[in-house]
């Protein structure tokens, strides 16, 4: 098991708030086969709940989900403050989403059909080195 | 005449005369003075003689008188002398008469003092022959005869000193007639001054007052003057004569050019009369705007599309009526035109109907300036283009949509397999490993086909309108090598970018970034793992010039004209690279042609290949 990047941190963990069942479970796995800690959410509401609760370290975002989409709970985020990076893994590639996502705060925006899951690792390496 | 002739002429003969008029003054003065000093010379004279002969006679009385008494002989020679004398004194007082009343008593006078020598004679005689009575006789009668001849000598000088008296006077006399002559003549002076000023009153000064008239007529405005009165042929009388021609020529001009304005004045209220109706009646709505973007002008169609009455839509405020959020976007196109970056845009913009409701419109709009290039107003056309648009964006919701839903399963598909090719390494022979690798690749593929098309199919449908911005190249291709970082890793590709920070150009930042993308997404591909990949851009002319370079497979000579074809792809690469889409550089094309620029490469086979893309640097409307 590979060691978690914060390890000063109380119980840091990896927010994924993805509503398809097998994308979820793929980012799971390969996350927490490489050590870190995991939550999963499949709704916005479920998503801003986990965030209220307890913050995570890094949220990877689905704009597509029932109850609250990516859009509302990144304008929630923004309002209530967050301290943690959010990045977009979305199927939507055009230009209006990647925009309203960046002004509504999101660190970095990925179509999810376009990158490996391994990619994953490598943005929470990036953002670990970054916080 | 001239002007010279006729002032000097007049000046001359008054000089003339009063030049003569002095000399012969002067003249007559000398003369008269001449000849009264010759007479005071004489009458001095006279009065000297005459003076001596007294002062002899007194001698002579006085010496007879004692020789009479005395009888003394010694007395006789000094009275001889003394007569001498006297005689000599007559002789010279004879010679100094003048004619006339004063020869006459002086004749009288010589011959009374003959006389009384006579006597004397005579009573010198008796007294020295001792004839006390002859003696005595002859003395009183040569008292008598004296003081009879003192008054014959008075009278002499009277009669002198009152002729003297008569030359003094005389000279006087003529002094006053001449002051009086010189009087008359300065009166006749003035008088003829007065005569000269009067003719140069009419010759020079009237003249010169019509002309000045007539100037200053003319400088207020008034070009219809005429020659009061005949002209004289001097100087004055042509600048007269110049000036009235030069303003008949300045009137007739004048005249000219009121009818050549009045007609241009007509033929421009024809075709403004054109203008107007154009715009009024036009069926495509249309405005006029102020640089500040208030409203000058609004047509019937305009305000009929917006909701308003004809007359209430000039009230409205421009601002007012475009929606909230694309209010910015346009504040900053006007900035653009007025500051000379655009000449004329279009653009899609949502605009407020008066029920309250935004609908889309296509707006046209370009500005006007005067002929120092200060901006006069805005020309802007619009058209209600709400059904087009949201059938577009249904359809493009759909497109983007579809995309969404193939994707989905497609991620799926591919993490599953990229999960199932690590954790099965070792457990599952080569064989179906590659199989499954080729299946991941497939995934990898499919997801780049979908992206292309779903971009190519927006800007086929001509979807997709280009919002011109500010780009900061470096920034953009960062952001790109960030993004792609993850396949650039996986397959050891050195990235350099060498781009200037301050390189900017005016483009959309979107499409410019789909482009590169692209280019960028070949290259790494295409390239061999270990190879490199480097971003150059620079300024090329008014262009900015992007180049993407790999050290990759290249593209075959024989193929190189089809490179930006749809779906095509070089027989070297399907070898090495099964996954291609062909869609790629088909969509660089179609993006760099939208962006109104030119895409360019060289490429060896084995080496390498550098796609160019040359963008305007500023935005020009061709």
């Amino acid at each position: 098991m590979a060691p978690h990047p914060f390890p000063f941190m109380p119980q840091p963990y990896i927010l994924l708030a993805e509503d398809d069942l097998t994308i979820g479970e793929m980012m799971r796995l390969t996350l927490e086969e490489s050590g870190y800690a995991v939550r999963s959410v499949r709704d916005g509401a479920e998503t801003l709940a986990a965030v209220e609760e307890r913050a995570p370290v890094l949220l990877f975002l689905d704009l597509l989900m029932p109850k609250k989409d990516g859009y509302a709970v990144l304008e929630s985020l923004r309002e209530s403050g967050h301290a943690f990076p959010v990045v977009v893994l979305s199927n939507l590639s055009d230009d209006r989403s990647r925009q309203r996502c960046t002004a509504l705060g999101a660190a970095s925006y990925f179509v999810k059909s376009n990158m490996d899951e391994e990619a994953l690792l490598d943005l929470v390496k990036e953002y670990a080195r970054r916080a | 005449m001239t002007l010279a002739k006729k002032i000097l002429v007049p000046f001359g003969i008054l000089i003339a005369i009063w030049g003569t008029l002095s000399l012969y003054l002067l003249f007559q003065f000398a003369d008269r003075q001449r000849e009264l000093s010759r007479y005071t010379d004489t009458f001095l004279e006279i009065h000297d003689v005459n003076h001596e002969l007294a002062n002899r006679g007194r001698h002579l009385e006085t010496d007879l008188l004692s020789y009479a008494l005395t009888g003394d002989a010694h007395m006789l020679p000094s009275i001889r002398s003394a007569e001498a004398a006297e005689r000599v004194l007559l002789e010279q007082l004879s010679t100094l008469t003048l004619a006339g009343r004063g020869k006459e008593l002086t004749e009288e006078y010589i011959r009374s003092r003959d006389k009384v020598r006579d006597m004397r004679v005579q009573a010198v005689e008796a007294i020295r022959l001792g004839d006390k009575a002859a003696a005595g006789f002859t003395l009183d009668k040569w008292m008598i005869l004296t003081r009879a001849s003192q008054a014959k000598s008075e009278d002499v000088n009277k009669y002198h000193s009152i002729l003297l008296g008569q030359h003094v006077e005389n000279g006087q006399r003529l002094m006053q007639r001449a002051m009086e002559v010189s009087t008359f003549f300065a009166a006749l002076c003035i008088l003829l001054l007065l005569i000269f000023s009067f003719y140069l009153r009419s010759s020079l000064i009237r003249p010169l007052a019509e002309l000045t008239r007539q100037v200053r007529k003319v400088t207020e405005g008034d070009l219809h003057i005429f020659p009061a009165g005949s002209l004289g042929t001097d100087e004055i009388g042509q600048l007269t004569s110049s000036f009235t021609e030069m303003t008949a020529k300045l009137r007739h001009t004048y005249r000219s050019l009121e009818e050549k304005a009045e007609r241009s004045a007509g033929e421009l209220a024809v075709s403004q009369e054109q203008f107007t109706r154009a715009f009024r009646d036009s069926s495509l709505g249309m405005c006029l705007l102020t640089p500040e973007g208030a409203l000058l002008e609004v047509n019937a169609a305009l305000a009929r599309m917006m909701g308003y009455a004809e007359r209430d839509a000039a009230q409205v405020r421009p601002l007012d009526i475009i929606h909230a959020e694309d209010q910015p976007f346009i504040q900053e196109q006007k900035r653009a035109m007025i500051s000379g970056l655009h000449d004329a845009i279009q653009v899609e913009v949502r605009l407020l109907h008066k029920r309250g409701y935004a609908f889309w419109a296509l707006a046209n709009a370009s500005l006007v300036r005067d002929t120092q290039g200060v901006p006069l107003y805005f020309i802007v056309q619009v058209q209600d283009i709400h059904r087009r648009k949201v059938e577009e964006m249904a359809q493009s919701e759909f497109v983007a949509l579809a995309s969404h839903q193939l994707r989905t399963p497609l991620t799926s598909v591919r993490w599953t397999l990229g999960r199932a090719l690590r954790t099965l390494r070792g457990k599952v022979d080569d064989g179906d490993m590659r199989l499954l690798e080729e299946a991941r690749r497939a995934t990898v593929n499919l997801a780049g086909i979908i992206d292309a098309m779903l971009t190519i199919s927006q800007i086929e449908a001509g979807k997709v309108t280009v919002r011109m911005e500010d780009v900061c190249v470096r920034d953009l291709i960062q952001a790109l090598r960030e993004e792609f970082s993850g396949p650039c890793k996986e397959k050891r590709l050195g990235v350099r970018v060498d781009i200037p920070p301050t390189l900017t150009l005016c483009t959309d930042r979107r499409l410019l970034r789909e482009c590169v993308s692209n280019l960028f997404s070949n290259a790494i591909k295409y390239t061999p793992p270990g190879g490199s990949i480097s971003f150059e851009a620079g300024e090329k002319g008014s262009d900015v010039r992007i180049t993407v370079s790999d050290t990759g497979l290249g593209i075959p000579m024989h193929q190189q004209e089809r490179v930006f074809s749809k779906f095509f792809r070089g027989d070297n690469v399907v070898m090495h690279e099964p996954n291609g889409t062909g869609l790629g550089l088909y969509l660089v094309a179609t993006v760099v042609r939208l962006l109104r620029g030119k895409a360019t490469f060289r490429s060896r086979e084995g080496e390498g290949t550098v796609f160019s893309i040359l963008l305007p640097k500023e935005w020009r409307d061709h």
